[in-house]
């Protein structure tokens, strides 16, 4: 095990690579860009970082296994995406990169000071891709910068309002020091933003829209980079919160996640267009992730393994699907993997979704939370049956190269179904 | 244990691959292979625990017994009956044999699994195969067979989420009494009433069953709907349940027992061979599901009918739907009006379709009668209503069954053909042959078979 610097190495070796791309030719672009994510792999996947990177008593960052986990998991599935990819030059391979470096940053965030720069930061580059994609690309991405710049202020907001001690470190957080309203105000507006950034409804109006514009390997990259850690912090977040959070606010909370996967799976059911479909799918993601963390905090429990896997097999899964389906022809290997993302995503064992799943209906069985795992169950059905009617209703053409990294994507998550633990072997994490 | 899972899925995967690029003899190979692991599984039998999920629902359980070697042996003979059947017929395409040797991957999962998460993960597996093998036909037809069944795996996860609440996901535990469990129970029943294809939910069968290729529905009646019964005795038996429960195991076995009556009165009325095999499945998983379900009232004597039924209708249905499939071929015509004196110039297959009908009918020393006997004669120490309806349906089940013997390979028909069909190539021949033999060993030395059900219920059952 290693200490959190290797994050920071991590993050410049990222930073690095993207200004040598921005200066090489074109063509360079994308073998600097995967050899920098493959190399950010090895680093994390070798030197398993751990422990609290402290700067003038500020926590910068915040290593630990399961993090490790997420970051080796979402970084190979961005890499299987990225070597299909086609079209990254010198302009959009910095972008990415700098992406992934925002997404490092997000997930090991340590203190507010950390994951706001982070949210910044993968906002302005994925706007900035989105920009470059052109098209209907544009609108939705400054729909998606203006949604990020809402959020930090409200996260900003809510920090502050919460006591100085707040602002150095999440862990100080339930030991602030300010009077009980404006701890649930502080907590209201840190909800909000994490709200707005993650799709929660009701501030998910900018994620179909997003989903629908930006060409789908660049919005693979958001997802697997910047959405799926943000759902972890928002998870830790809430979670950690411990005692402020207990009585009307959790209730709220709970509520605003139940409309989350309400909107999302009913709105996904009667959508015509796939991609927006998925989109809605998203917004759920985030409603049954909120509602997890209440299930916990009101349970005492902290351990990080079942949000780690259901926040990583919805990202993974909708990531494949976004990338590998083009609507029209497809070649065998890409069908293949886009059937393997959509059974993942609609919990068919033996994919990683399954085992997803089950683990949330087992973690809100296991705290006798009976009803808010009924209510889990019932919205997993809806999202099977969109599913499945859109498998039905599915007739792709054949045709164009065979994409085997696509493939391989699907086997991933295969794999990842049959022998979920090994997500958190390879994170350093103790079983 | 693990590791022979494992291993056993590794060679299921190769057979599959295989199988889809045309090599037939490589994938039975394969099958082979992988009995050969299954007998070396249940040399070292034992049950192993493992953390899947790191949550308390999800330990797995792997273990092995003589009923998972039975029920995997079913599985090789007739995918290996069917691949060789699609050989001798011209071959198939690549998904279809590949599909194939996935249902016999996900039998093999289904084999091994001792605990709740274990068996659904390949449960699930077996869905998605067998709908895979429909797909390769009809598009339409396996779409609607997958909701079907996709509806009946729902009702097993909602039962394995209660069951898991109230006594953990492993096997051999005592159920406590609660309406909570009452409903696990009714959940996992109908679960499996929907996989069998037991009245009232047997609407999937003659579609499913019609509407593919003979060598397709020999699979799906004998391997995916035989999991059916499998799974009732894995998962159901699996658990201790109260003593209250009793009434509605009865009330489930009488569900089973009107099936079959039901089907076995439906197939004598029908004409079509696809049709007469369709409904004689629903009338034997009826069968099947009744004494599954008297076992669990009390009747251990029932159980083990119960398993030898499904082991024995595992091979026999699969041997009526290729003998249907060679006559159709033959002949040119599936309605067993056109058919007669066939057993002229049809020997073989003559040999074959008595060995398959003489079995449906319950004759003594063909495969289905001890299974009866033993279903019969344990609901009687319940119930003897129930045991008279099974009688009942027995006699239903020959009278198809010699209506068709006679009528296709006896009697005249009511319009004589210029010519008599001929007899099948060898290739079409060789699965009829070995299907018949092994129907004819378990009708007449089936000891073997009832002492390896009685030395699993004695070890595996709370």
């Amino acid at each position: 095990m290693s200490g959190p610097m290797l994050v920071v190495d991590a993050a410049v070796l990222l930073i690095s690579t993207a200004i040598l791309s921005a200066l090489l030719p074109a063509r360079a672009a994308k073998p600097l860009l995967c050899t920098a994510l493959a190399a950010v792999i090895l680093v994390v996947l070798a030197g398993s970082p751990q422990g609290d990177l402290v700067y003038r008593g500020i926590t910068l960052l915040h290593a630990e296994g399961y993090l490790n986990s997420m970051a080796i998991l979402l970084l190979t599935a961005e890499l299987l995406i990225l070597l299909e990819t086609s079209g990254i030059d010198e302009y959009t391979g910095p972008l990415i990169l700098a992406v992934n470096a925002a997404g490092i940053l997000i997930l090991y965030s340590g203190s507010p000071v950390a994951l706001i720069a982070g949210i910044e930061a993968g906002a302005v580059a994925f706007t900035a891709l989105s920009l470059y994609s052109g098209g209907r690309s544009i609108e939705a991405g400054l729909k998606y910068f203006y949604s990020s710049i809402i959020a930090s202020s409200f996260l900003a907001l809510g920090f502050s309002v919460l006591g100085e001690r707040a602002l150095y470190s999440f862990a100080e957080i339930q030991g602030s020091e300010v009077s009980p309203l404006a701890r649930v105000i502080g907590l209201a507006m840190i909800l909000s933003g994490l709200g707005i950034e993650s799709g929660l409804m009701p501030f998910h109006f900018w994620v179909p829209d997003v989903a629908e514009a930006v060409p789908g390997s660049f919005l693979a990259v958001m997802m697997l980079s910047v959405d799926a850690p943000l759902l972890l912090v928002l998870f830790k977040l809430v979670a950690g919160a411990g005692a402020i959070l207990k009585g009307g606010l959790a209730a709220m909370l709970a509520l605003l996640s139940v409309l989350s996967m309400l909107v999302g799976e009913f709105s996904a059911l009667v959508q015509e267009n796939p991609r927006r479909m998925l989109g809605y799918s998203m917004v759920s993601d985030a409603g049954y992730t909120a509602l997890l963390a209440v299930s916990y905090v009101l349970a005492g429990v902290e351990d990080l393994r079942v949000p780690v896997l259901f926040i990583t097999a919805s990202n993974v899964s909708l990531a494949l699907i976004f990338s590998a389906y083009t609507g029209d022809r497809m070649d065998e290997a890409s069908r293949v993997a886009v059937l393997a993302g959509l059974l993942s995503l609609a919990g068919v064992p033996p994919f990683y979704g399954f085992a997803s799943k089950y683990s949330v209906l087992s973690a809100l069985g296991s705290a006798s939370h009976w009803y808010l795992a009924g209510i889990a169950a019932f919205f997993f059905l809806v999202c099977a049956a969109y599913v499945f009617r859109f498998i039905l209703r599915w007739r792709p053409g054949t045709g164009g190269r065979p994409r085997y990294f696509f493939a391989a994507y699907a086997v991933l998550l295969l794999v990842l179904g049959l022998y979920p633990e090994i997500v958190f072997r390879i994170g350093g994490v103790k079983p | 244990m693990l590791e022979l899972l494992a291993l056993n899925l590794a060679v299921a995967a190769l057979g599959a691959a295989a199988a889809y690029k045309g090599r037939t003899a490589a994938a039975v190979s394969t099958l082979f292979a992988s009995a050969l692991l299954a007998f070396a599984s249940y040399i070292a039998r034992g049950v192993e625990e493992y953390s899947w999920l790191g949550v308390d629902w999800g330990i797995l359980g792997i273990g092995f017994d003589s009923v998972s070697l039975l029920f995997m042996a079913v599985s090789v003979i007739v995918v290996s009956a069917s691949l060789a059947y699609m050989e001798g017929n011209g071959g198939a395409s690549g998904i279809t044999a590949c599909s194939l040797l996935l249902v016999h991957a996900s039998v093999t999962g289904l084999s091994y699994a001792y605990s709740l998460p274990a068996f659904y993960i390949f449960w699930e597996m077996l869905l998605l195969s067998s709908t895979l093998l429909i797909a390769s036909y009809r598009r339409g037809i396996a779409l609607r067979f997958f909701v079907y069944m996709h509806a009946g795996s729902l009702m097993m996860l909602a039962g394995i989420g209660i069951l898991s609440s109230r006594t953990g996901p492993l096997f051999g535990q005592t159920v406590p009494e609660a309406p909570a469990t009452t409903a696990a129970a009714i959940l996992l029943l109908l679960s499996f009433a929907v996989k069998l294809g037991v009245f009232p939910l047997h609407s999937w069968v003659p579609e499913a069953y019609t509407m593919v290729p003979p060598e397709a529905a020999a699979v799906l009646s004998g391997v995916v709907t035989g999991a059916g019964g499998y799974g009732m005795y894995r998962v159901l038996y699996g658990y201790k349940w109260p003593s209250s429960l009793e009434s509605l195991f009865i009330l489930f076995a009488w569900m089973g027992a009107v099936s079959a009556i039901l089907g076995g009165m439906r197939a004598i009325g029908e004409n079509r061979l696809g049709m007469i095999a369709s409904y004689s499945s629903i009338g034997h998983s009826g069968y099947m599901f009744a004494g599954l379900a008297v076992g669990l009232a009390g009747a251990p004597l029932a159980a083990i009918g119960g398993v030898f039924h499904m082991v024995a209708h595992g091979v026999v249905k699969p041997l009526f739907f290729l003998v249907s499939g060679v006559l159709s071929k033959q002949s040119g015509t599936d309605d067993v009006r056109n058919m007669g004196l066939y057993a002229r110039s049809m020997p073989f297959t003559g040999f074959a379709g008595f060995t398959a009908s003489m079995s449906l009918a319950g004759v003594p020393a063909f495969a289905l009668f001890p299974g009866e006997l033993m279903l019969i004669l344990g609901a009687a120490s319940l119930d003897i209503a129930m045991a008279g309806a099974l009688a009942a349906a027995t006699l239903a089940s020959a009278a198809y069954a010699i209506r068709f013997w006679l009528r296709v390979f006896w009697h005249p028909p009511a319009v004589a053909p210029k010519q008599l069909p001929r007899e099948a190539g060898p290739g079409l021949l060789l699965p009829l042959l070995v299907l018949s033999t092994t129907v004819i060993i378990l009708g007449v030395a089936p000891a073997p078979v009832v002492d390896c059900i009685r030395s699993s219920l004695e070890v595996f059952v709370p």
